[in-house]
C-alpha cells in the first residue's frame, strides 16, 4: 500500500492525501477545475514527538491539518490514527458520529485567536464545551475541571465568567489550548498558532507547548511559516510547497543539509536574528513567485523557480521518496545536489 | 541639528485624549538618522513604530496631540525643515512627501489606488514632483519599474493593482515610492504580510536600492531577523519609548537594556541547540491607559532595583559608538 | 502538579488588569451598552414606546366615538388651548367655544372662536362608550370638555365632523401593528429560507436566492398593487388587514433573509465553529448555541429597519385606496381625505396622519441605525 516503512511507534499515518476544491462558476456553478490545495502528502507521525510543517502561505498546511482531523473531506488517500488502546483506525471511512468520539484524543489549536473563540460565551462556557459535548453536565465537576484546565495553562480561574474579550490574544491562545487539553488528548494540531502573537507572548506560549507535551506526552503537528520557531521545538520536518509534500526530515539533518532545492531556498530567505551570520548569508537563491494550487504544471511545481530545473524535472513530477531512513525527498536530481544548509558556525 | 544627519527626532511625545482616558503613545522618542544609513526600528505591537514614522510624513492621525518635541529634515540643498511646525498640507509638506521623503507600508493596496493602472499612479507623482514631459514619464516609470525587478515592465505599466500578487505590488509600490529620488525612504513593515521567499527578494531590493542610490532608509519591522540583515542601527522601541538605539552589532552582541537582552533571549535562532528553553519576557505589555510610573519596563523587568525604577523617569545615558539606552542601570 | 506549573515563568502574573464590569456582561447587555451612547438613538426609543401606548390605549386617550359623525362641525379647524381669559384671569386649561359663519360670496362654512364662551378642559371624564381593550365596556376617556354638547377638536375634524385626534389614535392602532406583525411574518418566512440557504448551500442556496432577486427586482407599487387588487371588496375587513400584512410580509423577507445567510455564510467558516465540531458538538448544537446566537444582535436590528417599511407599505396601500378601506381606521386611510389639492387647501391639518407618519418612520430608522452600530458589542 505504500511505498515507505511505518514504524511501530507512529501515532498517525497519511498517505496520499488529496484534497482538492472544486473551483465553481457561474449559475449553474459549472466546475472549471480544482484547486489542488493537497495532493499526493504522505507522511507519519511517531508518538510523543513534534512534526513540524513548513512552507508559505496556500501551500496547504492548514488544509493537511484540517483533512487530518476530518474537518473537510479529503477526496483521497488514507489517514489511520492509533487510539490510546492500540487500535488502529481508517479516519477515511468514519461518519461523523464515529469521528466525534475520536475527537477527543485529536485537537486543534488555531492561527487568529480573536475567530477562534465564539464572543458570546464566557471562558467557562467554551472551556468545558468539549466536556459537555461528550456527557459531562454536573455543574461543580465542570467547573473543578475547567479550574484545573485553566491553572494547567496558567489562566487565573477566577476569571471564568469573562468573555473573550477581556483577554489578549496571547491569553486567549490559551484559552483555547486549554479547550483542546479538556478531553486529555494524544495529538494536538497546532495551525500558526503562535505567528500572530509578539515575540515575547509567543515565547511563553511556546513554552506552554512544550511543557504540556512533556506532562502529558501529547504528540504535536506544529504548523508555521517560521523556519526558526520550527526548528526550536520539532523533532522532524516536513517541508510543503504548492500542496505537495517535498522534503520530510529529522530537524538537525534538514538544517545541515538540506535535499530539496526549495528547502535550500527557504533556508537562504530565513532572516537569521544574528547580523554576522545574516551578513555572510548566500542571498538571492530564491526567484519567482510561489506556484498556484489552481494551476499547477505537469512537471515539478517548483520547476520554474528551481535552478537545478532540467528538461525532466519540467516533463515528470517526481514521487517522494525515502532516501534514507526517515528522509524523504520529492526530487528528481536531490542525489546529485550537494545543497546548502543554514551554518550554524560561522 | 547636527551637521551630518538628515533626520532627527528629538523628545518626540504623541498622545490620544479618549472617552477612557489619556493614551501616551509615544513618550519622549529620540533619535537620529545619517545620509545613506538604515535606522532598524524594532518592538512588539502598540509600541509607537508606526505613529513616529508617521510623524515625519506629519501624517498623524487626527485625533493625536503632539505634546512636546520636534521632527528636523534636511533637504538636499542643505535647508532644514521642522516638520512638526508645518501645517499637515502646506506646500512644503507636499513638497517633502514623495519628493525628498517616500513611504512604503505593510498593505500596499491602502497606499495604491485601485481605480488607476500602476503606470498612471506612477505618473501623477511624477508630474506632482518634476516637470518632465509626458514622455519622459513614460519611461521614467517603466525605467522605476526595471528597477525594482518587475519582469516587463511596459506591461507592467498598465496593469492594475489587483491584478498583481503581493510581492509585486509592494515592489510597484517601492516604485512609486523612490520615483522622485528621495533621500530619505520610510518603510513601516513592509515585508509582515508577505512570504519568506517573497520578503527575502524584497529585503534583497531594498538594501540594493538603498546601496544604488545612497538614500537613507528608516525600516519598522517587530522581526530581529530582519533587522539583523537590513539595518546599520536599531532603535528598539516598548511602549512609546526608544529605550535603546544602537549600531546593529551592538543591539545582537552588547545590549545595554534589559529589554532588549530579554526579546533577544526570547526569539528562536537556529542554532542547532535542541529544546532549549525560551527565556521569557513577564507578564504582558501594560495598557496604554496607566503607564507604569518611573521606567515604564520596570513591570517586567529583570533586573529593575526596587525604588529607584518604580518611581524615576531614567534619563538617556550615552556610550561609546553613539549607543543609548535609557535605564537606571547605566546612570551613576 | 498545578503548584508546580504556578511557579513557571510562562505563567500569567497577578498583575491586575483594570478591572470592567464590560468584561463579564453578556452580549445583550453589551449591546445595550453601546446603544444607549447613541443619543438619537434612544430618544427614538422613547418616541416609539410613546406610540405604541397610544396605540394600546386608544380608546382611553381619544375623547370621541372615531366613526360618530357630527353634521354641525365639519371641517373644524384644530382649536387651540388656552389657560388665560381674554381679561387675563387664569381659567385653567379650556377651548373657547365654536362660532359657525357661512361667507356671504362663496356659502362656505368656516368656524372662529367664540370668546365668550369658555368651554374648560376635564380629565378623566365621561363620554363616549367603547370597549377598553377589546372587551372592558366603559366611558371613561382621559380627557374632555364640559357641557354635553361641547366639543374639543385639538386636531380638527373631516368633512364629517369626525375628530381628528381621535381617529389618529385608533388609526395608530391597524398602522403599528401592521408593522408588528408584517415583520413577524416576513421574519419567519426570512429566517426560515435565509438559514436554508445559509446552511444547506448549494442548489437550496441558488433557488433561494434567485427568488429573492426575483421578488426585489419585481417594482413594489405595481406589485402591490396586483396583489390588492386581487382581495375582493366585499371581505370582513380584518381579514383583510391580515392579507395586507402577508402581502408585506411576501414582498419583505428578502432583506432580512439576505441578512441572515450572509451571516450564517460568514459565520459558518469561521474558526469557533470549526473548534465546537472538533470538540463534538453536534450540528443541532452548532446550529443552535453558535451560530444563532451571534445573529440575534443583527436579526434585531434589520427586523426594526424592516418596520417602517411595513408601514409605508401600509399607508401607500391604503392611501391609493388599495389596502384598508374605511370604515377601518390606519393612518393610510386618513390620508385618503388629504387626496386633493382643493381639501388640503381648505383643511390642511388632515395632513397631520402624514406628520405622524414621518415621525414614526424616523424613529424606526433612527432606532435601527443604532441597534445596527450597537449590534457587534466586539468592535473594538
Ligand atoms: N475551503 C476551501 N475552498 C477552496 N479553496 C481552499 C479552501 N481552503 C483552502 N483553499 C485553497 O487551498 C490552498 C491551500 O490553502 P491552505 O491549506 O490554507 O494553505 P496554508 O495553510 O499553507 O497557507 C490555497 O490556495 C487556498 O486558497
Ligand atoms: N488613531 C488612534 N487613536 C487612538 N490611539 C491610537 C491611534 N493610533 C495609534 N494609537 C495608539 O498608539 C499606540 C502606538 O500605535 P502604533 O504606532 O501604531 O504602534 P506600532 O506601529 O508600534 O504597532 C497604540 O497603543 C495605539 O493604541
Ligand atoms: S525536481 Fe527538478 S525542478 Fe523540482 S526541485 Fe528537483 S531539481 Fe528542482
Ligand atoms: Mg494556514
Ligand atoms: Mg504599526
Amino acid at each position: 500500500m505504500t511505498n515507505f516503512h511505518i514504524p511501530d511507534d507512529a501515532l498517525i499515518s497519511v498517505e496520499k492525501l488529496q484534497m482538492h476544491f472544486p473551483i465553481k462558476k457561474g449559475f449553474l456553478g459549472r466546475e472549471l477545475g480544482a484547486v489542488k490545495a493537497v495532493d499526493d502528502v504522505s507522511f507519519y507521525i511517531r508518538k510523543g514527538e513534534t512534526l513540524g510543517i513548513v512552507g508559505e502561505s496556500g501551500s496547504g498546511k492548514s488544509t493537511t491539518a484540517r483533512a487530518l482531523l476530518r474537518a473537510y473531506e479529503p477526496t483521497g488517500g488514507t489517514i489511520r490514527f492509533k487510539d490510546p488502546e492500540g487500535n488502529w483506525h481508517d479516519l477515511t471511512h468514519k461518519s461523523e458520529a464515529e469521528m466525534r468520539q475520536l475527537r477527543q484524543y485529536m485537537q486543534m489549536i488555531f492561527q487568529d485567536p480573536y475567530a477562534s473563540l465564539n464572543p458570546r460565551m464566557t471562558l467557562l462556557q467554551l472551556v468545558s464545551e468539549p466536556l459537555v459535548n461528550n456527557g459531562i453536565t454536573n455543574k461543580s465537576e465542570l467547573e473543578d475541571r475547567v479550574a484545573d484546565l485553566l491553572i494547567k495553562v496558567g489562566l487565573r480561574p477566577e476569571n471564568m465568567t469573562r468573555y473573550p474579550h477581556a483577554f489578549s490574544g496571547g491569553q486567549r491562545q490559551r484559552i483555547g489550548i486549554a479547550r483542546a487539553l479538556a478531553l486529555n488528548p494524544t495529538f494536538i494540531a497546532a495551525d500558526e498558532s503562535v505567528s500572530a502573537l509578539d515575540v515575547s507572548i509567543a515565547a511563553q506560549t511556546i513554552n506552554l507547548l512544550q511543557d504540556l507535551q512533556e506532562q502529558m506526552g501529547l504528540t504535536y503537528l506544529f504548523i508555521t511559516h517560521d523556519l526558526s520557531m520550527v526548528e526550536h521545538i520539532s523533532d522532524r520536518i516536513g517541508v510543503m510547497y504548492a500542496g505537495r509534500l517535498v522534503e520530510v526530515a529529522d530537524t538537525a539533518s534538514f538544517f545541515e543539509q538540506p535535499l530539496h532545492p526549495y528547502s535550500e531556498a527557504l533556508l537562504s530567505a530565513i532572516p537569521i536574528p544574528d547580523p554576522k551570520r545574516a551578513r555572510a548569508k548566500k542571498r538571492g537563491l530564491v526567484k519567482g513567485e510561489v506556484a498556484d494550487p489552481a494551476n499547477l504544471p505537469v512537471g515539478c511545481a517548483f520547476a520554474s523557480r528551481c535552478p537545478h530545473a532540467s528538461e525532466l524535472c519540467h516533463m515528470s513530477n517526481p514521487e517522494l521518496t525515502e532516501t534514507a531512513e526517515g528522509r524523504f525527498v520529492r526530487c528528481h536530481h536531490s542525489a546529485d545536489l550537494k545543497l546548502q544548509g543554514a551554518n550554524y558556525d560561522q | 541639528m547636527q551637521d551630518e544627519t538628515i533626520l532627527e527626532i528629538n523628545d518626540l511625545n504623541i498622545c490620544f485624549e479618549m472617552r477612557e482616558g489619556t493614551v501616551n503613545a509615544v513618550n519622549g522618542v529620540t533619535f537620529s538618522v545619517k545620509p545613506g544609513e538604515v535606522l532598524g526600528i524594532v518592538g512588539e505591537s502598540g509600541s509607537g513604530k508606526s505613529l513616529s514614522a508617521r510623524s515625519i510624513m506629519n501624517l498623524l492621525p487626527r485625533n493625536a496631540t503632539v505634546t512636546n518635541g520636534s521632527v528636523k529634515f534636511r533637504k538636499n540643498d542643505g535647508e532644514v525643515v521642522d516638520i512638526l511646525a508645518e501645517k499637515r498640507e502646506s506646500r512644503k509638506m507636499r513638497e517633502l512627501r514623495g519628493g525628498h521623503i517616500g513611504m512604503i507600508f505593510q498593505e500596499p493596496m491602502t497606499a495604491l489606488s485601485p481605480v488607476h493602472s500602476i503606470g498612471k499612479q506612477i505618473m501623477t507623482t511624477l508630474n506632482l514632483h518634476t516637470d518632465l514631459s509626458k514622455k519622459a514619464q513614460v519611461e521614467r516609470a517603466a525605467d522605476l519599474l526595471a528597477m525594482v525587478q518587475m519582469p516587463k515592465p511596459m506591461e507592467m505599466l498598465k496593469k492594475y493593482p489587483h491584478q498583481l500578487s503581493g510581492g509585486m505590488r509592494q515592489r510597484a509600490m517601492i516604485a512609486m515610492a523612490l520615483s522622485c529620488n528621495p533621500s530619505l525612504l520610510l518603510a513601516d513593515e513592509p515585508t509582515t504580510a508577505l512570504d519568506v521567499t517573497t520578503e527575502a527578494q524584497i529585503l534583497d531590493l531594498i538594501m540594493s536600492l538603498q546601496d544604488e542610490l545612497n538614500m537613507a532608509v528608516i525600516f519598522i519591522t517587530h522581526n530581529f531577523g530582519v533587522v539583523a540583515e537590513i539595518a546599520d542601527r536599531v532603535s528598539v522601541m516598548y511602549l512609546g519609548n526608544a529605550v535603546e538605539t544602537a549600531s546593529v552589532d551592538d543591539i545582537f552582541y552588547h545590549p545595554k537594556h534589559p529589554y532588549t537582552r530579554a526579546l533577544l533571549q526570547s526569539i528562536p535562532r537556529l542554532d542547532g541547540q535542541k529544546r532549549r528553553r525560551l527565556q521569557t519576557i513577564e507578564g504582558m505589555v501594560p495598557d496604554p491607559f496607566n503607564l507604569p510610573t518611573g521606567c515604564v519596563f520596570h513591570t517586567r523587568c529583570a533586573e529593575k532595583m526596587a525604588g529607584k525604577c518604580t518611581s524615576q523617569i531614567p534619563e538617556l545615558t550615552h556610550f561609546e559608538n553613539d549607543q543609548m539606552a535609557r535605564c537606571h542601570l547605566h546612570q551613576a | 502538579m498545578s503548584e508546580q506549573t504556578l511557579s513557571d515563568p510562562a505563567v500569567e502574573p497577578a498583575v491586575e488588569v483594570k478591572e470592567n464590569s464590560s468584561y463579564t456582561a453578556k452580549p445583550l447587555t453589551l449591546m445595550w451598552w453601546r446603544f444607549k451612547k447613541h443619543k438619537l438613538a434612544l430618544w427614538s426609543l422613547g418616541v416609539i414606546i410613546v406610540l405604541y401606548l397610544v396605540a394600546a390605549f386608544a380608546g382611553f386617550l381619544a375623547p370621541y366615538d372615531p366613526f360618530k359623525h357630527n353634521r354641525l362641525h365639519p371641517f373644524v379647524p384644530p382649536q387651540s388651548i388656552h389657560f388665560f381669559s381674554e381679561d387675563g384671569t387664569f381659567q385653567g386649561p379650556f377651548v373657547y367655544g365654536l362660532k359657525r359663519q357661512r361667507d356671504p360670496n362663496t356659502a362656505r362654512l368656516s368656524f372662529e372662536e367664540d370668546t365668550s364662551k369658555i368651554n374648560r378642559i376635564r380629565f378623566f371624564v365621561e363620554g363616549d362608550k367603547y370597549n377598553f381593550w377589546g372587551f372592558i365596556p366603559t366611558k371613561l376617556h382621559l380627557f374632555g370638555v364640559e357641557g354635553k354638547r361641547n366639543r374639543i377638536y385639538i386636531l380638527g375634524t373631516d368633512k364629517l365632523g369626525r375628530d381628528l385626534f381621535s381617529r389618529l389614535v385608533y388609526g395608530a392602532r391597524v398602522t403599528l401593528s401592521v408593522g408588528l406583525i408584517g415583520v413577524f411574518f416576513s421574519f419567519v418566512i426570512g429566517i426560515t429560507l435565509g438559514s436554508l440557504a445559509g446552511l444547506i448551500g448549494g442548489t437550496v442556496d441558488t433557488i433561494i436566492q434567485r427568488m429573492a432577486e426575483l421578488v426585489r427586482s419585481i417594482p413594489t407599487i405595481p406589485l402591490w398593487l396586483g396583489l390588492a387588487a386581487a382581495l375582493p371588496v366585499n371581505w370582513d375587513p380584518i381579514l383583510v388587514y391580515l392579507l395586507i400584512t402577508v402581502i408585506l410580509a411576501l414582498i419583505g423577507w428578502t432583506n432580512l433573509a439576505r441578512v441572515v445567510r450572509g451571516h450564517f455564510m460568514t459565520i459558518r467558516n469561521q474558526d469557533f465553529v470549526l473548534a465546537a465540531r472538533l470538540s463534538g458538538a453536534t450540528k443541532t448544537r452548532i446550529v443552535t448555541r453558535h451560530m444563532l446566537p451571534s445573529m440575534t444582535s443583527y436579526v434585531i436590528a434589520a427586523i426594526s429597519l424592516a418596520i417602517p417599511e411595513m408601514i409605508l407599505g401600509e399607508t401607500a396601500l391604503s392611501f391609493l385606496g388599495l389596502g384598508l378601506r374605511p370604515p377601518v381606521i390606519s393612518w393610510g386611510v386618513l390620508l385618503q381625505d388629504a387626496q386633493n389639492l382643493r381639501s388640503i387647501a381648505l383643511a390642511p391639518w388632515l395632513l397631520i396622519p402624514g406628520v405622524a407618519i414621518v415621525v414614526t418612520i424616523l424613529a424606526f430608522n433612527f432606532l435601527g441605525d443604532g441597534l445596527r452600530d450597537a449590534a457587534d458589542p466586539y468592535q473594538k
